[in-house]
């Protein structure tokens, strides 16, 4: 069990070598998501009065 | 066995190992390999009850590296290694010298996490690639390129599962993925450092103190819609960046910028990464439980055929095209050429 507790903590570099930088995550179906869960979170009358 | 059949089997291991090395014509090993075990069948040295026994210590190491090999070429398909060539020189941040070792982490790791061949055939082409970006000399990429491909195959004495040898010898000689691992992780934790320490030294003169960096955070988009970086004037200034890139503010290299290259998906490549690890941990903890490894492994690799194909609808099409099957063909057709030396009294 050591060594695959060896193993795990080897995927942490390798994580970092293949992840995508910061800027280039498109995860435009989560934002669009976060997008219509706020919506649904202001109620009707406040956006009436907006 | 009478001493012309001892002959003819020296001569027929002789013929293919130099067939092996020379491969006239490119010719594939499989080929040589199935030769010379068909040989060695034909003149009796071989018997075809033996056929059985090396089919059963073959197959398994077999199925383990095939199902390896196809996880990384799902992997290459989703993009998954294009963006460690970036990475790398980010890492690098301007320093030759950390770039040599980002460089040797990178393979090292490939090797960890597939195997020693898959590792020198994803990371020299992504080498050859940050040195093309970096436009280094020739006289400058080769410590590059050698001490990677040197330590992706010394990567894979650590683990027994990275190499078809390692996984073919422990089933010879009846020792587990855990013990061997136990005996040979220092050791060869050790020679992997020292020969990328003496690499260094050997090349420390051809590698260059400073590199080009790649500016961070700040993007563009043009009136194509094309995305890319803006060259930070500061980062710029005394770097190798070429006139063209400095004319036109944009960086040499950005993966995106490639006609046919598609926005991965981070949460797939996170997905697929922590598969992974998990399937190479896994490897160990299913051996010390008694699950033999080419079980896990094929799981590791339908996950990821099944993860990609329900992500992107890519079917498994391209993995039966892609995967080098004759692997299978050369190994047992090698291990019989083994067994006809130790019937032969090679061995003894």
């Amino acid at each position: 069990m050591f060594v695959a507790l060896l193993i795990l903590l080897a995927g942490i570099p390798l994580y970092a070598l293949i992840r995508l930088p910061a800027d280039h995550r498109p995860e435009p179906a989560a934002a669009e998501l976060r997008a219509e869960r706020l919506e649904l979170a202001v109620p009707s009358e406040a956006r009436e009065h907006a | 066995m009478h001493e012309a059949q001892a002959f003819g089997a020296y001569v027929i291991f002789a013929a293919t190992i130099a067939l092996l090395i020379w491969r006239p014509r490119g010719l594939n090993e499989a080929y040589p390999a199935t030769g010379g075990a068909l040989a060695l069948l034909l003149i009796g040295i071989v018997r075809p009850q033996e056929l059985g026994e090396v089919f059963g210590i073959v197959s398994g190491a077999v199925v383990t590296i095939l199902c390896t090999i196809v996880m990384s070429i799902v992997l290459d398909s989703i993009g998954f290694f294009r963006w460690s060539a970036y990475n790398v020189i980010r890492y690098a941040r301007g320093s030759g010298i950390r770039l040599y070792w980002v460089i040797m982490a990178l393979c090292f790791l490939m090797t960890l996490f597939f195997n020693n061949d898959g590792s020198i055939l994803i990371t020299t082409p992504i080498i050859i690639q940050v040195a093309s970006l970096l436009r280094l000399k020739i006289h400058q990429q080769i410590p590059y390129l050698i001490g990677g491909a040197m330590v992706a195959t010394a990567a894979s004495a650590p683990i027994g599962v990275s190499n078809l040898a390692n996984l073919i010898a422990l089933r010879i000689v009846g020792l587990d993925l855990n013990t061997y691992a136990w005996l040979m992780i220092p050791p060869s934790m050790a020679g992997i450092a020292v020969i990328a320490l003496l690499l260094l030294a050997i090349h420390w003169r051809a590698i260059p103190r400073r590199i080009a960096r790649l500016p961070e955070r700040r993007t563009f988009t043009d009136d194509a819609g094309e995305e890319g970086y803006i060259i930070d004037s500061q980062t710029a200034a005394g770097r190798w960046l070429p006139e063209s890139a400095l004319e036109s503010g944009k960086t040499p290299f950005h993966p995106l910028r490639r006609a046919d290259a598609y926005v991965p998906d981070w949460r797939l490549f996170q997905l697929c990464i922590t598969l992974v690890v998990l399937i190479r941990a896994s490897f160990f903890a299913g051996s010390a439980a008694g699950i033999p490894i080419e079980w896990i492994a094929a799981a590791g690799a339908v996950s990821l055929i099944f993860i990609r194909w329900k992500w992107t609808g890519i079917g498994p099409a391209d993995l039966i095209r892609k995967t080098p099957w004759h692997i299978l063909a050369f190994a047992f057709g090698v291990y019989v050429v083994v067994t006809g030396m130790r019937n032969a009294g090679l061995t003894d």
